[in-house]
Order: structure tokens, then sequence, then C-alpha cells
């Protein structure tokens, strides 16, 4: 320990190796610091700020955490699924869209009635359109019928019987993994062959090789010549649990009223819409329709479906959208409470700051950073949160979940901004506290 | 004229009731002066204080700092001017609990945006001066009361300051460390400082060259020279400098 002489002869030669001496001002003070250092060190003193609080801290921001996680998680959910749309969707064939009565989306009974009296499709108006359309590849006349599938003792339950044409094959981009597709001669002569779908035949045949082998499509004999590939699932729902026939065999054997559709294929992408052009008018003509007529038929594009599908995740959307806003309005104003009270607790260290020489932005900028920390503390916790979730989900579903940068940045933003928004006002209170006042305060 | 005060008054409205704190004080103070305020408890010393150190602003009169009317200016051009011109000390040390002495001392540079580089110079610098390089780190908690108030003191040196305010620096320390933070005062005075600190003792006040008394918030007495000739240097090694 020093003694006091020598303590106080050291202070003074120190002293005036500082250069102090009422100078007056800080001269020697260089240009303002880089905002982004300045910044920083604001974001290092409200951490510790919330350190000092930590539970507090942590309990004020769950609300947004669960903001944050809802939001997050929900997203990569919903972009999950809408991935696995859009691959079946484009697994329904390149550049092809379906010609049909109905019309997709919701429509009422009398609706309903209105499009069942439409005329059918006839095998003439697959012809017609492969001759008279240029841009068009192929045309597959589609029919379905729902019927079980027996072999030996087993069975399946009632699935779709998709009666096509060879052309089936190029119109849907649907390739065979085992045997072959029926050929034209076959469906010419409306013979009773049949493509099981994977799924189908491994639960009919098991591990036994199905082509050659006779099932029973309700009650009539058809010979296996080839198994469809998978194409997988969604929604833990197989997209391979049918089987396909000559569409003159389901004329022969069911009606031929029965032609519900026609896909088309496009030569390419640039003349899909030539396409969609083409096949109206030769439909049009065919039925004789005059100008002013509506057309009696739907040309359904892949397009349309995803609309489709996107209106109804809309709901979803809307519905999620209110839950986190909720969630996000309660959190912030767990925010600004904590705020508030944070801001009385700290009158003196406010007081102290001003007296310093904090000016009222100064203040203002570090109950703010605090709130903003405070809140993003809240989103990141959120956010790692909704990674568990979306793995959870990824792992135990088929839906293909995932997080992606853009939800980190969602994340982070969201809360911040909340925290910047309802930090504002406790903030903006500490600011114009009177210093003298506030250095009072006990 | 460093500090010139021309019929100061400050009048707090209470409910309906009027306190006049200043009752129109007139002062002037030049460069290196060594100032004790005297007065019993309620004659206005933390007022006349707070006005001449820019916490607070005259009712009416005139405060003129540096030639500066300070009446004219508002609460950010005040606390630049805290923040440049005056360097506080309170009777409560005033430190912020959370943070080291080192980061306390640091503070008023955040507020002159002093270049990052140059702080922490500046803070052992002033560290040095009241002798406590070997504490700084620790947090007012983990300190006494007189190293306390020293972090306080260099807190309010950091900045260079024109005047070093100090309210009742010693009535919350014993006598024998309140002697002690008169010395460091005693030497800021010695470098050149200007300094203002009020007290109840007289003890404390004969460290200063000049006394003024308040009374019901006017200047009774404004003693000159109190010191020099009668009470010498009080401590042998200040002279050896
Ligand atoms: N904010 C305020 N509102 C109302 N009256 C006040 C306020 N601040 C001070 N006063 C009054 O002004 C007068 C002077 O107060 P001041 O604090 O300057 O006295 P002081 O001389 O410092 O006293 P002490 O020695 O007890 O610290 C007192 O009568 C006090 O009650
Ligand atoms: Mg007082």
């Amino acid at each position: 320990m020093m003694s006091k002489h020598d303590t106080t002869s050291e202070m003074t030669r120190a002293l005036h190796d500082i250069g102090a001496g009422g100078g007056g001002g800080a001269q020697d003070v260089s240009g303002p610091l880089l905002p982004a250092s300045r910044f920083l060190e604001s974001v290092v003193s409200a951490l510790k700020a919330i350190r000092a609080n930590k539970m507090r801290s942590l309990l004020t921001s769950l609300g947004i955490m669960i903001g944050v996680m809802n939001v997050v998680g929900m997203v990569g959910l919903i972009s999950g699924v809408n991935r696995s749309v859009a691959d079946l969707f484009s697994s329904m064939g390149t550049n092809s869209f379906v010609v049909t009565k109905m019309p997709a989306g919701n429509f009422n009974y009398t609706e309903y009635l209105e499009y069942m009296r439409r005329p059918d499709f006839t095998h003439r108006d697959a012809e017609a359109i492969a001759e008279q359309c240029p841009a068009v590849v192929a045309v597959s006349p589609q029919a379905i019928v729902v019927k079980k599938i027996k072999h030996g003792s087993r069975s399946t339950k009632e699935i779709g019987v998709l009666g096509v044409t060879p052309e089936y094959q190029y119109v849907s981009d649907a390739d065979v993994g085992d045997g072959r597709f029926f050929a034209w001669p076959e469906s010419d002569r409306k013979r009773q062959v049949v493509v099981l779908g994977h799924p189908v035949a491994e639960h009919l045949f098991g591990e036994r090789d199905p082509i050659g082998q006779n099932v029973l499509v309700g009650n009539r004999r058809f010979r296996v010549v080839g198994v469809m590939s998978p194409m997988g699932e969604m929604f833990g729902q197989s997209l391979d649990e049918y089987v396909i026939i000559p569409y003159s065999t389901v004329g022969k054997l069911y009606g031929a009223r029965l032609m519900t559709r026609l896909s088309v294929k496009a030569r390419s992408g640039e003349e899909v819409d030539a396409a969609l052009e083409q096949v109206e008018t030769t439909l049009r003509i065919r039925r004789g329709l005059k100008p002013a007529q509506r057309s009696n038929f739907e040309i359904i594009t892949q397009s349309q479906l995803t609309e489709m599908y996107e209106n109804l995740t809309r709901i979803t959307w809307i519905v999620m959208i209110g839950v986190s806003a909720i969630a996000l309005i309660v959190g912030g104003v767990g925010i600004m409470n904590i705020m508030m009270v944070s801001v009385t607790e700290r009158t003196r260290e406010i007081g102290i700051r001003k007296a310093v020489g904090a000016q009222s932005r100064d203040v203002l900028t570090q109950f703010l950073v605090e709130a903003a920390v405070l809140s993003g503390l809240g989103g990141i916790f959120g956010l790692l949160a909704a990674v568990g979730l979306t793995k959870a989900v990824a792992s135990a579903t088929p839906i293909p979940a995932s997080i992606e940068l853009w939800s980190i940045i969602l994340a982070l933003g969201v809360s911040i901004s909340v925290g910047v928004f309802f930090g504002f006002y406790p903030a903006s209170k500490a600011a114009k506290l009177d210093p003298i006042e506030s250095l009072r305060y006990e | 004229m460093l500090i010139q005060l021309e019929g100061v008054t400050k009048v707090y409205e209470v409910g309906t009731e009027k306190v006049n704190a200043l009752g129109g004080v007139s002062l002037s103070i030049e460069k290196n002066e060594y100032l004790a305020i005297m007065g019993p408890s309620g004659s206005g010393k933390s007022t006349l204080m707070n006005v001449i150190g820019c916490l607070d602003t005259p009712t009416s009169g005139s405060y003129r700092l540096k030639g500066q009317e300070v009446g004219d200016l508002d609460d950010d051009e005040l606390a630049e001017i805290r923040s440049a011109e005056i360097g506080f000390v309170f009777q409560t040390f005033n430190l912020l609990p959370r943070m080291t002495a080192f980061q306390n001392v640091e503070l008023p540079l955040i507020y002159s945006k002093a270049h990052r580089r140059t702080r922490a110079e500046r803070v052992w610098g002033v560290m040095d001066a009241v002798g406590l390089r070997d504490r700084a780190m620790h947090r007012p908690s983990e300190l006494s009361g007189g190293q306390r108030q020293r972090v306080a003191i260099a807190r309010a040196l950091i900045n260079n300051p024109s005047i070093i305010l100090a309210d009742e620096p010693t009535g919350n320390l014993d006598s024998g460390t309140g002697e002690e933070i008169m010395q460091v005062f005693e030497g800021l005075h010695r470098a050149g400082n200007t300094i203002i600190l009020v007290t109840h003792e007289e003890y404390i006040a004969e460290h200063a060259n000049r006394i003024i008394r308040l009374h019901d918030g006017l200047i009774s007495s404004d003693e000159r020279g109190v010191r020099g000739s009668s009470l010498g240097g009080p401590v042998g090694s200040a002279e050896r400098v």
C-alpha cells in the first residue's frame, strides 16, 4: 500500500501527464465513432443489461419466441407441402393439360348437374385433336372407374382404374418400371391387359413376379403386362395406387360414355399456349358452337391447378398470419411492459448517463436497442424451436418441411421490428426523463 | 470570466406552492478558482450547483458559461456542454453498479464521441491520476467508499472539463477517507482545474481558496483568500511537486 504522501505526488504528476487543467472541452476528441462500432457497443451493453435479469428476460421473450416459431415453422411446413404438390403437378407430364367437362375448383350441386349434362368426349374428339392441332404432340383420352383388384385370395380396396391409350406414356411422363405398357394393337382390340401401380403389384404379388399373371379388375379377368415406377407419396397418401387398362377396353366393359377427359401434350413449352388455342377451336368447331356461345368443356392447365392449390393454402396462410400476429403482439406488449419496468428501475442510471453528457437520443437508442435485442433473442429461440419442429415433422411425416434462409431473415426481421415498435414508447419515456429528478430517484 | 451568474433565481412549484430555491444569485468564478459553497440544509446549494453544471436552467436571471448564455440552450445543447465542460462528483458517488470502475470512467467518452482507440489510454491516465489503476477492473460494490469516490472523480476528469463540481463529495465518507479525497481535489486544483464544491464541514471548506455562504437562496458572504496564508499546504508532499 502506498503512503498518503506518495499517492498525492503520484497523482499530481499523473494529472500533469494527462494535461488536466481546465483547458475546457475535450479538444483531443477525434471524429465521431463509426456508427457500426457504436451500434455494436450498444448491442453489447444491451446484452449485459439483459443478462442482469436472465429469468425476467427469458419470460418476456417467450411471446416473441412463440410468434416467431409459429411464423417460421408454418412457413417451412407450407413451403414443404407446396414443393411436394409442385412435384406432383410436374409428374403429371410436362407441357400437358387436360380437357374436361368440369372445371377445377369448387362448384355447387346445380352447377355440377349442369356440367354433367355437357356432351362427353369421344374417341373421335381425341383423333381430331391429334390430327388438326399442329402444336399438339399427343392426346390420350382417359376414363376412370373405381374397382377392387384381386389376385387369388388377396384384394385391394377400391382404387382408380384408369382407361388410357398408349399415348398416355408420353402425355404423363409416367414410366413403366417392370414389363411394358400395352401397345396399340392391344388397345385397338380391346384386350384385357393391365399395368399395375407399384404398391398394387406389391400388395397382390409380394416378392413374386406379376408379369404374365392374371388379376381380377372388378369381376373381369385381366393379364398383367407391366408395373409402373413408383411416383411416391404425398401427405402419407400413395400416388401410385391405381391400375391402367386400355381406354377401348373401358368402353367395351363399362360403356363408352365413361370417358371423362382428354390429356393433351404440347410439342414444347413455348407451344403450350398455341396448343390450348388449337384444342379449343377444334372442339368448338366439332360441337358446332357459334362465336357468342360459351364453350361447353373446360381446359385445365397445370398453372390453373397450381393456382387453385395456392388459393386453398392462402386460407391456411391467413389463419397462420393471424395466429402469429396475435402471438407477436402479445409478445410485443410483454416487451413494452418489461421495458417500462426497466426504465423505472434504472431511472437513476438514466440520470447519471445524462449528467455525464448523454443526449436524449443516446438514451433513446440505448433502450430501443435493448428492446430490439431482447425481442431478437426471442426470435432466435423461436427460430431454433422452429428448426426442431420442422425436423420432427420432416422425419415423422412425408412432408418435406424445411427452414430456408429467408425464414431466418424473416424471424430476425420480424422479432427485431416488434422490439423496436413496442420498445419505442418506453425508450422515449426514458429519453425524456429530467436529469435532476432522475438522479434524485430512489 | 469562466462563470458569470447575474440575478439567478430558481423557483420550484409544488402544487400551488412556490419554493424559491435561489432568490437572485450573482456570482463570478474565474478559471482555476477553488470555491467552496456552504450553508444550511435547504439553502439552495445543490440547486446552484445544478444550475452551474447545466443540469438545470435558471427560472430568471442570466448564467454565462465561457460567455455563452446557458438559458438559451435546449436539452441536447445542455447535454453537450455537460459532456465537454463539466465534471460532476456526487455525494452518493452515482456509479453504475453493473459496470467496472474502468467502464464507469469511460462512460462520458462514449457520449463525447471520443474515438475508441484513444479511450483506453485516457481512462488509464485518469485512473493513475486518482491512484486506482490496480482497481480498474473491479465493480463499485467491490470498492471502498473512498475508492468509489475516486472512480467518480476520475469519471469527472475524463473529458478534461473546464469545471469540476462536487456536491458534498465527502458527505458519505469518514473523516480520514474524506481527507484523502480532499487531497485528490487539492492535486486537481494544483494542476490547473477549476473546482466548486459544496460542503457542510468547515474543515473541508478550508481546503478552498474562496468560500461562499448561502442562506435561503441568497449569498450571505463571499470570502476570498481564506486559504493560502492561514492554512498553508495541507500536505508536505504536495509542495514538493
Ligand atoms: N425538485 C424540487 N421540487 C421542489 N422543491 C425543490 C426541488 N429541489 C429542491 N427544492 C427545494 O429547494 C430548496 C433548495 O434545495 P437544495 O437541494 O438546493 O438545498 P441544499 O442547500 O442542497 O440542501 P442540503 O444541504 O440538504 O443538500 C429546498 O427548500 C428544497 O426543498
Ligand atoms: Mg444538497
